[in-house]
């Protein structure tokens, strides 16, 4: 059945040209994998009877149950273009032989890393979007997150066929929904513009627009009508291909095209009267059994050849699939866009190589990536580990940017953590088998050259999530650039074994789960308890199902109930400036709290403002946009946790002797206070420490880390209770579309749960109404099924972290939901049960 | 401890019978009659601190009714803690042997006798041994079925008791017809006779913590079942903190003891399983660790306390760097899976056992799962780096271009790595250290007084 062997796609790796990596990428529900299928169909891999219904690249049982994507799924198709249809292309190409990576990513927002590390190894992406639902959140994340990372979309405006069965919409009607929807992608992609990129915004009449009914197995672009009718016309198709979108009238009476509707009443608009009409005729002949007008037509459009008897003989629905494959089939469409229209491994490594590289843009790796040179040294981005059939071990899944990776070679491994020149984080270890993922298969190569994507065996020991793979030799080869991440790890549990022997099997199975996911974060807490981090509940629940199935060899666990983590921040300027002395009473430390300006600490979350800045600039950015003093910002002494976290501490000191001295233990001192806030122990979020006054020992010796260090802390403790403390909680920013008549429960649901809509929008020509709210993370948990509940399941809400939202209640004073919350924190953590009173951190004169 | 300093009979006058018997002032006389001690040192643990001068008369006075002189020196505010033996300071008076007074951990010692004297707290034996018959019969009968036997383990101040508490017991367990005896054996309920807060209670529950236990304290008359949640939860704090000591490089071997044998051993044994992992050790000798004494070292990431078992600090929240036991220490360095996890413990008795079996592993070092920020690799040191003071002394020069990607600060992998990456002050602004020359100023008068107050500062009415 498999029309093409391992040796072919293996030849057309070297012909970089002809290769195109691109990511199917889409809100949830919108139909990726399925339309995947009909692409793979085409492939040969699947019988085109079941395109649509095998979703191959879900691969998991439970993606097969759910019919959702969780994990992305790499498949490389093998596709022969006819000659003409490729007349007029101009890029560079060998053959006609395409080799075609495809990434199937999942549409949940709660996956969004895999798309992520999806889009990172591809150079295009095809965007697919329901015509009657439109651009959706998701797929307004998904497309910014490929423009960032400079992939070039083209799009599908999928499931047509709901217009023709579902919706009856006539063709002025479907036409105007189209086009609207084209907009709206092309607002967002307007938005996220990159120079280097060029002009990403897709139009039908250029062809970048494809319509698709994945379920079907049809598609077409433009292209397929106008080559259809250019010759009947007898104009240039690309002439034709702009006639039949846009404003462009054809009246069949006349036999002219015009700008306007004339009003006659045969003058319809290009795309109705030759796009959508004749499909139309067709979809409804077939559906209405009228075979007989049914075959006149196919043997005018020259398909009935194509037919096979018994399918004359196939009734309603199944007809008409395979008439529309066989006139319209969606891989020859949608390979067609693609070849045209996405850009080749070496035409994108030209443009992505400044995203890509963190080192110098000249040196010779730089070069190669920017070349696509296969017989360069080897770069190679390991976007994700993908895990083997023996239980507990990985593939390492990722895009060879330069030279070339082959069976048996020597690497050398620069883990997330490595530092040019340092031994961190870094390894030498042998590639024992390169591979190339199909779906549910491997197959094994020989060699991988660069401009490919590639499985590779032997790492997984020394790659927890990614990697940069070089040759052995090159030391002086820096990585390629981190992925962001679109969404936080903002749901956590506690794990534990049930047996408490089984406490290494426990830690055993969160190291693979780390490793099987790209965002997942396991870790131990102070507390000692096991935490499991993701970014949303149907996150967490594949990756706790993946743990006790897969991971830890069927020993139990119990789940503790979803956590979440809060922030510490203050809401006022102290209300004087707090004084704390050393233990040896000869050291005296002033300082007072304050609110970071708005928008400051979200600045320094993105990287904008951050401790390795250029101070001029950092000053430029902090004067100029959130009004500092100028000389006030030069004296920022840290950021932190973790010194680089929203805090900071500033000296505001005028003409203290000595004080470099002690900036350093001053510098540990709130490192520590901000990683553990006064009240629960969180960490702290959006809070300027000013230093007033110091008074110190003349001696060195009494004024050691050990005088200042605990004092400091204390004295920031001090300061954050009186600057009138409160928590910050994670809010979601919640996407649901639901019909009118649902809307009263969904109202009433977020009330319930604290939320509030902010905006609220029908979608033109639908009853279908958008609605975005803010929903506090604490109450989101069983918020789908309570919403499901309370609209009888016709609302689906996607929720992703937005931001932290500061809670206005006082958390100290009893009775108030805060106080509840920090109470239960502080249980949680087993401290004691009420927070320390700022007497105990302040010192009087 | 209130409650054993209530129960002595305190002053002078009310000296009798009872009072010699709390201090044992025979017991300890006989000690040092028997061994001709002439220089013995009274050890006082700070609460029992005030009868020092009376208890200390009392064992010259039965030491002389005997013919012998014998000089008694007191100790307190010991350097260490009180529960340990304080050789040292018995030591600089030349002293024979100590006489130890109070609750104690009975570290063996490495130099000088010694006689423990535990103080007496009250028990009325017939009416505890009732009550906890009584309990093991009804409410306690879930958590003694299927047991062989009850483990009484009084605490020390009860162990004057004991005789007659086993007589009780079993006189009551008759008559209840209690079929369990409570006597020593595998797989039995472990019954703490005592205070809950007492130190060896601690160190039994998270040494033995996968026994049965249930606590009595007789002067509250309370009795509780199962292993407190403080326990397990201090357990699992434990665990986090091992995984920290995996990461850590620079490691701090902190000698809070000079009296329990072994303890250089200990010591030694510590700092070449922490060089077999790779990591940097330094060994202070401190008294009495505290937060502002260890944070003098902020470079180290790790402490290691060596103490006696009750000596150790288990809540080292309010400190800079955890301190951890040996026994940790030993899961933390020792490679994956070469030391049986199986009972905790806050020895180092362990650890010198295992001093011949450790053997640097020659397997290829696979890098180690942290589950420590994030779950991230970390790797094993690369032990084959001989010359790690060389490459800080090629890098030092060049300290201001440090590579420093966003986010990340350059590991240290000693102090001196420290004090060159980390540290941003290097010492006084002097022509010495590259700094442009100051003009020379006229001196003036500073501040005077005392530090607490100086006298430039607002007087004391001001303040509340």
């Amino acid at each position: 059945m498999v029309k093409f062997t391992i040796e072919q796609i293996r030849a057309l790796m070297d012909y970089k040209d002809n290769i195109r990596n691109m990511s199917v990428i889409a809100h949830v529900d919108h139909g990726k994998s399925t339309l995947t299928d009909s692409l793979v169909a085409a492939a040969g891999i699947i019988a085109m009877d079941n395109a649509g219904d095998a979703r191959l690249t879900d691969t998991r049982q439970d993606e097969q149950d759910r019919c959702i994507t969780i994990k992305s799924t790499g498949i490389s198709l093998y596709y022969q273009i006819e000659d003409e249809k490729l007349k007029g292309f101009t890029g560079a190409r060998e053959g006609n032989d395409y080799l075609i990576n495809l990434i199937d990513s999942p549409g949940h927002v709660d996956f969004s890393s895999e798309v992520t590390a999806a889009l990172r190894i591809t150079d295009g992406a095809l965007v697919v979007v329901d015509c009657v639902e439109g651009v959706c959140v998701q797929t307004e994340t998904v497309l910014r997150q490929a423009l960032i990372e400079r992939i070039r979309p083209v799009m599908t405006v999928n499931k047509l066929d709901r217009c023709f069965l579902e919706l009856m919409l006539d063709g002025e009607e479907a036409y105007n929904g189209f086009r609207r929807t084209i907009e709206s992608a092309n607002v967002i992609m307007a938005t996220y513009a990159d120079e280097l990129l060029g002009d990403t915004q897709v139009y039908p009449e250029k062809g970048t627009v494809s319509f698709s009914a994945g379920l079907h197995g049809w598609a077409f672009t433009l292209t397929v009508f106008a080559d259809l009718y250019a010759k009947k016309f007898g104009v240039e198709r690309v002439k034709m291909m702009e006639k039949l979108w846009g404003d462009n009238f054809f009246d069949p009476a006349t036999k002219k095209w015009t700008k306007k509707d004339t009003g006659a009443a045969s003058c319809k608009r290009g795309f109705v009267q030759f796009v959508y009409d004749p499909i139309k005729t067709i979809i409804e002949a077939c559906m209405n059994d009228n075979k007989v007008k049914l075959f006149a037509m196919t043997d005018k459009l020259g398909i009935t050849g194509k037919l096979k008897k018994e399918d004359k003989d196939l009734m309603g629905k199944p007809l008409m699939k395979k008439i529309m494959q066989s006139w319209l089939p969606a891989h020859e469409a949608l390979l067609e866009m693609m070849i045209w229209h996405l850009p080749s491994p070496g035409t994108a490594q030209r443009y992505r190589v400044e995203n890509l590289y963190e080192g110098p843009l000249d040196d010779v790796y730089a070069n190669a990536i920017r070349t696509c040179d296969s017989k360069g040294p080897l770069m190679l981005y390991v976007s994700k580990m993908i895990p083997a059939s023996d239980k507990g071990r990985f593939f390492a899944f990722g895009r060879v940017f330069a030279g070339t990776v082959c069976t048996g070679q020597k690497v050398r491994i620069m883990g997330p953590n490595f530092i040019p020149g340092q031994k961190k984080d870094l390894y030498v270890k042998t590639v024992q088998r390169t591979v190339l993922c199909m779906g549910r298969r491997q197959e094994a190569v020989e060699d991988v050259p660069c401009g490919n994507t590639v499985a590779m065996v032997g790492l997984d020991q020394f790659i927890t999530k990614n990697a940069t793979l070089t040759n052995e030799k090159c030391e002086d080869a820096h990585p390629i650039k981190a992925m962001k991440f679109s969404v936080s790890p903002v749901v956590r549990v506690a794990v534990e074994p049930k047996n408490p022997s089984d406490l290494p099997k426990l830690v055993e199975g969160l190291k693979r789960l780390a490793k099987s996911d790209p965002m997942v974060q396991c870790q131990i807490e102070e507390t000692g308890e096991h935490i499991i981090a993701g970014a949303g509940e149907l996150h967490l629940e594949i990756c706790l199902k993946d743990l006790q199935d897969d991971f830890m060899g069927g020993a139990e666990i119990r789940i503790s109930d979803p956590v979440v983590s809060f922030r510490e921040t203050v809401s006022a300027m102290s209300d004087h400036v707090c004084m704390s002395k050393s233990p040896n009473k000869h050291n005296r430390l002033y300082l007072q709290a304050r609110p970071i300006e708005d928008g400051l600490a979200e600045a320094i979350d993105e990287g904008r403002v951050g401790p390795r800045d250029d101070p001029k600039i950092r000053s430029k950015i902090l004067a100029e946009e959130f009004g500092w003093d100028k000389d006030l910002a030069k004296k920022i002494w840290c950021f932190g946790p973790d010194t680089t976290g929203p805090n900071l501490l500033t000296d505001v000191t005028k003409g203290v002797q000595y004080l470099n001295e002690i900036k350093d233990s001053c510098i540990a001192a709130f490192q520590w206070a901000t990683k553990e806030g006064v009240m629960a122990e969180e960490n702290m979020r959006g809070v300027v420490f000013e230093v007033c006054d110091v008074v110190m020992h003349a001696d060195a010796i009494h004024r050691g880390g050990g005088q200042i260090i605990p004092t400091c802390r204390r004295v920031l403790y001090a300061c954050e209770l009186t600057a009138q403390p409160r928590l910050a909680e994670p809010v979601y920013l919640v996407e649901i579309q639901a019909p009118e008549q649902s809307l009263g429960g969904i109202y009433s649901v977020l009330n319930q749960k604290r939320g509030h809509v902010f905006e609220e929008a029908q979608r033109p020509g639908t009853p279908i109404f958008n609605l975005k709210a803010y929903l506090p993370v604490i109450e989101s948990f069983g918020f789908t099924g309570t919403l499901r509940a309370a609209t009888s399941g016709q609302a689906f809400p996607q929720c992703v972290f937005d931001h932290w939202e500061t809670m206005s209640q006082d958390p100290l004073s009893p009775g108030t939901q805060a106080n509840t919350i920090l109470l239960d924190i502080r249980k949680r953590k087993g401290l004691k049960p009420e927070p320390s009173p700022v007497s105990e951190y302040e010192d009087k004169l | 401890m209130e409650v054993i300093s209530n129960s002595v009979p305190s002053g002078a006058d009310s000296k009798g019978q009872g009072w010699a018997q709390f201090w044992d002032v025979q017991g300890a006389a006989d000690y040092i009659l028997r061994r001709r001690f002439t220089v013995v040192t009274l050890q006082f643990s700070d609460d029992l601190l005030r009868d020092a001068k009376d208890v200390a008369k009392a064992v010259q006075d039965a030491c002389a009714s005997k013919g012998l002189q014998v000089k008694a020196f007191v100790l307190a505010d010991t350097t260490y803690h009180s529960l340990g033996v304080d050789e040292v300071a018995a030591q600089h008076v030349h002293a024979q042997c100590v006489i130890h007074y109070g609750r104690a951990s009975l570290s063996p010692l490495s130099s000088l006798p010694a006689y423990f004297v535990f103080t007496r707290a009250p028990l009325d034996c017939g009416r505890t041994a009732e009550q906890l018959v009584s309990w093991a019969a009804e409410e306690g009968s879930t958590a003694v079925a299927g047991r062989t036997a009850v483990i009484v383990l009084p605490d020390q101040p009860l162990m004057w008791a004991v005789s007659e508490l086993r007589a009780c017991l079993a006189s009551a367990a008759h008559k209840a017809d209690l079929d369990v005896p409570f006597i020593v054996a595998k797989d039995c309920l472990w019954l703490w006779l005592g205070e809950d807060d007492a130190p060896a209670l601690t160190q039994l529950l998270m040494t033995y913590s996968r026994m049965h236990w249930a606590m009595y304290n007789p002067q509250e008359d309370s009795l509780r079942e199962g292993l407190p949640s403080e326990i397990r939860r201090m357990l699992r704090k434990r665990n986090y903190l091992i995984e920290k000591a995996k990461n850590a490089n620079i490691v701090g071997i902190v000698v809070g003891t000079l009296g329990v044998a072994g303890y250089l051993e200990a010591a030694e044994q510590i700092r070449k399983q922490a060089q077999a992992a790779g990591k940097k050790t330094y060994t202070l000798l401190m008294g009495k660790p505290s937060p502002v004494k260890l944070a003098n070292f902020p470079e180290v990431d790790v402490f290691i306390l060596i103490a006696d078992a009750q000596g150790q600090i288990l809540d080292s929240k309010e400190f800079y760097a955890p301190l951890i036991t040996p026994y940790e220490a030993q899961l933390a360095f020792a490679p994956e899976g070469s030391v049986a996890s199986d009972d905790y413990r806050l020895d180092f008795d362990a650890l010198l056992s295992s001093a011949d079996g450790l053997s640097i592993s020659e397997q290829e070092a696979a890098p180690r799962f942290s589950l420590v920020d994030g779950g991230r690799y970390v790797g094993t040191a690369d032990s084959s780096e001989t010359g790690a003071l060389t490459i800080l002394a090629e890098r030092a020069p060049h300290a201001l271009h440090v590579p420093e990607g966003p986010g990340r600060l350059a590991e240290v992998k000693s102090a001196a790595e420290y004090l060159v990456t980390r540290r941003t002050y290097t010492g006084l602004e002097t022509p010495f250290t590259g700094a442009a020359a100051k003009p020379v100023v006229i001196a003036v008068a500073g501040r005077s007084g005392r530090a607490a107050q100086y006298e430039d500062e607002p007087s004391a009415s001001n303040v509340k």
